[in-house]
């Protein structure tokens, strides 16, 4: 035992071993590091579940909830806090400042919260938390600091929502039912539920989150519960508008969407693991090759096969146990910096993480070393002691095949496991191997061109090309795994760089810069003309009330088939008008156009609700707005472009439909000062901080419950998610190739001792070791240049998928990638195989011939 | 280079010469396949040495030699015929027993040297003695490569060393084992006279003072003499 791993460390000594445990490190690396934060993120975003109601459950709705829910929880004895949550433009009282935020507003009762406290500072610079287990008082709010600096305001300063006016007298650190944060473009004003009205910005028609939260014992909980569900089978008006949020309920969601997101991000792992698994097992062959001088000596030294597996078994457990701990360790530290990235979305402290990544990653250095080490291994112990008088004797290797089908079937247990899913395994793998199938074809070609290209170039062009191609195998192996790589990293990159901006500058001259819309039917001409007097251009207003479907053909909706469409689930905005808005375009019935009978309501419904919620020309719907019901016709089915940036609806009424609902207004409108300013700088995604447009601050303050938001504050807000998305995987694809760089080093090697006597004698027989050098440059440049071409080529054909698929744009062509991806090809893969093979040209010749034998 | 002190030996078990042959091969032959014709190497071969003799296989290239030394040292097995080690008939065991009789009785040096390149001259003549748990084997191997006048390389490594210093840390592990029955295939081949001669005056003062008994092959006529017995091989066949 002892001895095995004296053994052992002579192998590490004479340099055998280094690629091996570099794969197995790097591997167990990647897996760890996205582990822990998939792990992390899961668990934070799991304990903010069961604060995130801050109660036990929550009645909620999108219009105010009837006293019966408060009685009926009174009865239990539960405890009870309501609670309002919606937008509304807010404007400095700074008079030197012209600034206003969407806020999110938070009223909420005395008692909130139910679960869970309020952490609140004095003051910026204030640093000890007060916890506080109920909200604001009358008359003030409490604000999150950053509206302070947008505002440039501070505490004690008032601050007027909508018609009212409050104090600010502290800030918010932290509240329990903060959410999962991916809602934090607004930043949070919380004052007191009786100062609701005052402000005057509900309104019939505005989208408000109305929440009774509920606490209480779980027998009274429970009862709560079940009254609930009697109620949802009866068949209460009111009900239609009303879910019960329970902390479990919410679990199960996330709970499955956290699962997709971790399985995805180990997936991407796992093209890492499967390019270190190909490193180790060309390091392991090698190692195996160095092995068997060593196991024939033994043999013939009396030691037998069984003590030399074990011997072999020591040596692996111990260099599994060593690599796999320090790919923990670096795997952990790489996960700090993903969590930076992550940090931008779930808050500062995510909770520390659990076993399971630990295991996984462990277990995935384990499987690693079954996968693809041992394999080659495996053989060493038959070999015959003969071997040391003849050494031509064949070694019984396991074949080929052999190996390759114990590889994959590695693989496909590691991504099974990280997928749960053996269908997503497949897969994954499939199309992973699909990509290589394509990428070597692709190889082979270029490989071919090159080749015959270097039969009129100046000698050391032709030397390197020559080798390019008399190791193929080799070439092959290198360029599959370094191009896999830089396509990834090339589309990723594509995506953050250039889609969004290429996107935005498609947009159509006469989209909107900006939306406004809750605005009140008393307030429309005077909007209007507000506009006007401010050069902005408008013209369709749309009348919009919210509201949902609660029946079909008079047959009320069972909650299976409410689950089967968002459409039906929740509330959407309906409107109404005599005219097809633009870019719809129908695909059934016929358009009602002027001459409508008023009495009879019809419907016009997008595509795509219309097939998932199963309804079609003819039928009767039940609509429910606030409670009011009322029937339409469904005379007509459209489909919307939702690139276009207007105003679209799935329901659309005839005219005088929802008039007794008193709509609330709403259009795109277009500020050329701004537009000006937006096309001249399209493509600057530094240009985050817009001067506000002068008619949004005059528009604010004449109409506190009107609401503006500037289009390319929302494109921001898209480009900023998908910006830290992609440096969020650009790093895992940079640990990914890392182990693409392993792939390289252990293709070198395996041709090193060859390399090494063809230029030993090639010097010998007088060529320069210039020539040695530049025909060695030649080589991993044009490889480097090639894998460049192939990831470029590759992650052009990705983004065109995406442009066309996703997008719906004009594809277009990515120069700046090409370059990046061939310049950092050749710069990569020439710079890596030159270091690598440095002893080649630096090692004197004579000196070389005799480390050989 | 080659002040190899015999004199300056530690004194091991003395010598007790027996009558007993410690090795007999019967009409051993080995036959070969190669492509479509049988090769036959060793052609009813046999032979009979006993304890602490030395016996010097001589003949031409390729005469089969090496592929006896083979055989008799349990490495291989005879197409046909019998080989006894010691009172062990090793022919008709199988590989796990021949091993067991390899690690008790049985040395080489191999006409490759087959040293180990990733280990120092001092490591790979402890190597064997590690394996078999010897105790102390560093100082055991260290003692040794100074009788091969190698006290000096001793961290050096296979690379670093000439032909010949290679060819006498082979055959300083060899004798560190201090096995009952050495096999040298050519132990002074790429030997100057000098070197060579300490390595030969080496060799038979282990089998003086330990009774090791010697087989080797040669085509050095010097070493051949000195042996007690000489067997030449021609062809597959032992021709006297
Ligand atoms: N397994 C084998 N297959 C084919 N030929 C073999 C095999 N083993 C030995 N030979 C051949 O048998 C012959 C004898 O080989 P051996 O190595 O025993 O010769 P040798 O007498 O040691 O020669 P040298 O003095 O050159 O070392 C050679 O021609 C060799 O090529
Ligand atoms: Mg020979």
């Amino acid at each position: 035992m002892l001895l095995d791993i004296k053994l052992l460390w002579r192998d590490w000594r004479g340099g055998q071993l280094g690629l091996i445990v570099w794969s197995l490190v790097l591997a167990v690396a990647v897996v760890t590091a996205v582990s822990l934060l998939a792990d992390r993120v899961e668990r934070g975003l799991n304990e903010q579940i069961s604060a995130f109601l801050a109660a036990d459950m929550a009645v909620r709705s999108g219009i105010e909830i009837a006293p019966l829910y408060k009685s009926q929880a009174d009865d239990a004895g539960l405890q009870t806090a309501n609670t309002a949550t919606f937008v509304s433009m807010l404007f400095s009282s700074n008079p030197d400042s012209e600034a206003n935020h969407l806020a999110a507003i938070k009223a909420v009762e005395s008692t909130y919260p139910l679960r869970g406290e309020l952490e609140l500072v004095d003051s910026f610079e204030d640093t000890t938390i007060e916890l506080s287990q109920s909200g604001p008082p009358v008359g003030e709010v409490w604000v999150e600091p950053r509206l302070l600096t947008i505002l440039d305001i501070k505490v004690g300063d008032t601050l007027e929502v909508g018609y009212a006016e409050f104090t600010i007298s502290k800030l918010i650190a932290n509240e329990p039912d903060r959410g999962g944060g991916f809602s934090s473009a607004a930043a949070r004003v919380m004052m007191n539920y009786a100062d609701l009205a005052k402000t005057e910005l509900i309104r019939p028609g505005s989208r408000v989150n109305y929440r009774l939260l509920l606490a209480g014992d779980t027998a009274a909980v429970d009862q709560y519960k079940t009254w609930f569900a009697e109620l949802d089978s009866g068949d209460s008006q009111l009900q239609s508008h009303v879910r019960l949020q329970t902390a479990e309920e919410e679990e199960e969601q996330l709970g499955s969407a956290l699962q997709r997101g971790r399985s995805f991000l180990l997936l991407s792992g796992t093209i890492g693991v499967l390019l270190a698994g190909l490193a180790m097992a060309l390091a392991s062959h090698r190692y195996a090759n160095r092995l068997i001088d060593q196991v024939a000596l033994m043999k013939a030294w009396g030691q037998s096969a069984r003590r030399i597996r074990q011997s072999q078994f020591v040596r692996l457990s111990v260099l599994t146990l060593i690599a796999t701990t320090l790919g923990l360790f670096f795997g952990w530290l790489a996960h700090w910096f993903l969590l930076e990235v992550a940090k931008e979305f779930f808050g500062a402290d995510l909770p520390l993480p659990s076993m399971r990544p630990w295991l996984v990653s462990g277990a995935t250095g384990i499987v690693c070393v079954l996968g693809f080490a041992l394999p080659a291994l495996w053989h060493l112990p038959a070999i015959e002691p003969l071997r040391v008088l003849r050494r031509d004797l064949p070694d019984s290797l396991m074949s080929q095949g052999m190996r390759l089908s114990i590889g994959v079937v590695a693989l496909l247990l590691l991504t099974f496991w990280y997928s749960g899913s053996l269908l997503i395994a497949a897969l994954f793998l499939g199309c992973l191997f699909a990509l290589f199938a394509v990428s070597g074809l692709f190889a082979l070609q270029f490989l071919r061109l090159v080749q015959t290209m270097g039969n009129w170039r100046g000698s050391y062009v032709r030397l390197g090309l020559a080798n390019l191609w008399r190791r193929r195998g080799q070439t092959m192996v290198q360029l599959i795994g370094f191009s896999t790589t830089l396509l990834l990293l090339l589309v990723v990159t594509g995506l953050r760089t250039s889609l969004i901006s290429e996107w935005q500058a498609q947009l159509p001259e006469d989209t909107p810069t900006h939306f406004v819309f809750n605005v009140a039917d008393q307030d429309l001409e005077q909007v209007k003309s507000t506009l006007d007097e401010n050069g902005v251009l408008h013209n369709t207003w749309y009348p919009m009330v919210r509201g949902r479907i609660v029946g079909i053909n008079g047959e009320a909706l069972t909650r299976e088939r409410l689950a089967q469409s968002d459409g039906l689930a929740r509330e959407i905005n309906f409107t109404q008008t005599a005219e097809l808005p633009v870019e719809n375009v129908l695909t059934a019935g016929t358009w009602w156009g002027e001459d409508f009978d008023p009495a009879i309501s019809q419907i016009s419904m997008e595509q795509d609700v219309a097939q998932e919620i199963g309804v079609g020309l003819g039928d009767n719907l039940q609509i429910s707005v606030g409670g009011i019901e009322f029937s339409a016709q469904l005379t007509s089915i459209r489909t919307v472009n939702w690139q276009s940036m207007t105003p679209n609806f799935y329901l659309i009424f005839t005219p005088g439909s929802l008039d007794k609902f008193s709509p609330n207004w709403l259009s795109g409108v277009l500020d050329p000062v701004v537009k000006a300013q937006e096309s001249q700088a399209p493509n600057d995604s530094t240009t985050v901080v817009q001067k506000e447009a002068a008619f949004v601050t005059s528009m604010v303050k004449q109409f506190p419950t009107a609401v503006v938001l500037q289009l390319g504050d929302i494109i921001e807000r898209i480009r900023s998610v998908i910006d830290k998305v992609t440096r969020g995987l650009e790093m895992i694809l940079l640990l990914v190739l890392a182990c693409g760089a392993l792939v390289l080093f252990a293709a070198i090697a395996v041709s090193f001792d060859e390399r090494l006597r063809e230029n030993a004698i090639l010097r010998t027989l007088g060529s320069s070791q210039k020539l040695v050098f530049g025909a060695l440059a030649v080589e991993f440049a044009t490889l480097g240049l090639i894998a460049g071409l192939i990831a470029s080529v590759g992650a052009e054909i990705v983004l065109y998928f995406m442009q066309t698929r996703v997008f719906e744009m004009e594809p277009g062509l990515h120069p700046s990638l090409w370059l990046l991806g061939m310049g950092s090809g050749v710069l990569l893969i020439g710079a890596l195989g030159l270091l690598r093979s440095r002893p080649i040209i630096s090692v004197p010749p004579l000196q070389s011939l005799r480390q050989l034998n | 280079m080659s002040q190899v002190n015999v004199e300056s030996r530690p004194a091991t078990a003395p010598a007790a010469v027996q009558t007993e042959p410690v090795l007999q091969v019967k009409n051993v032959s080995k036959i070969v396949p190669t492509g479509d014709i049988q090769l036959t190497i060793l052609d009813n071969v046999s032979l009979e040495i006993n304890q602490g003799q030395s016996i010097a296989i001589i003949g031409p290239s390729g005469a089969g030699k090496s592929t006896l030394l083979g055989l008799m040292a349990g490495l291989d097995t005879p197409t046909s015929g019998s080989i006894s080690l010691g009172s062990h008939e090793i022919t008709a065991m199988d590989e796990e027993g021949r091993a067991r009789v390899r690690a008790e009785l049985v040395g080489f040096v191999f006409q490759t040297f087959q040293l180990l390149s990733s280990l120092t001259a001092l490591e790979n003549v402890a190597l064997p003695l590690e394996l078999s748990g010897h105790k102390g084997a560093a100082a055991k191997a260290k003692e040794y490569l100074e009788q091969v006048g190698l006290g000096a390389r001793l961290s050096h490594y296979p690379k670093q060393l000439s032909g010949g210093e290679q060819q006498r840390v082979a055959i300083a592990r060899a004798f560190a084992c201090e096995p009952k029955i050495l096999f040298a295939d050519e132990p002074t081949g790429n030997l100057d006279q000098t070197t060579g001669g300490a390595v030969s005056d080496l060799l038979f003062d282990l089998n003086d003072k330990n009774g090791t008994t010697l087989i080797l092959v040669t085509h050095e006529q010097r070493l051949a003499e000195r042996c007690s017995r000489i067997v030449t091989i021609d062809d597959g066949r032992i021709v006297d």
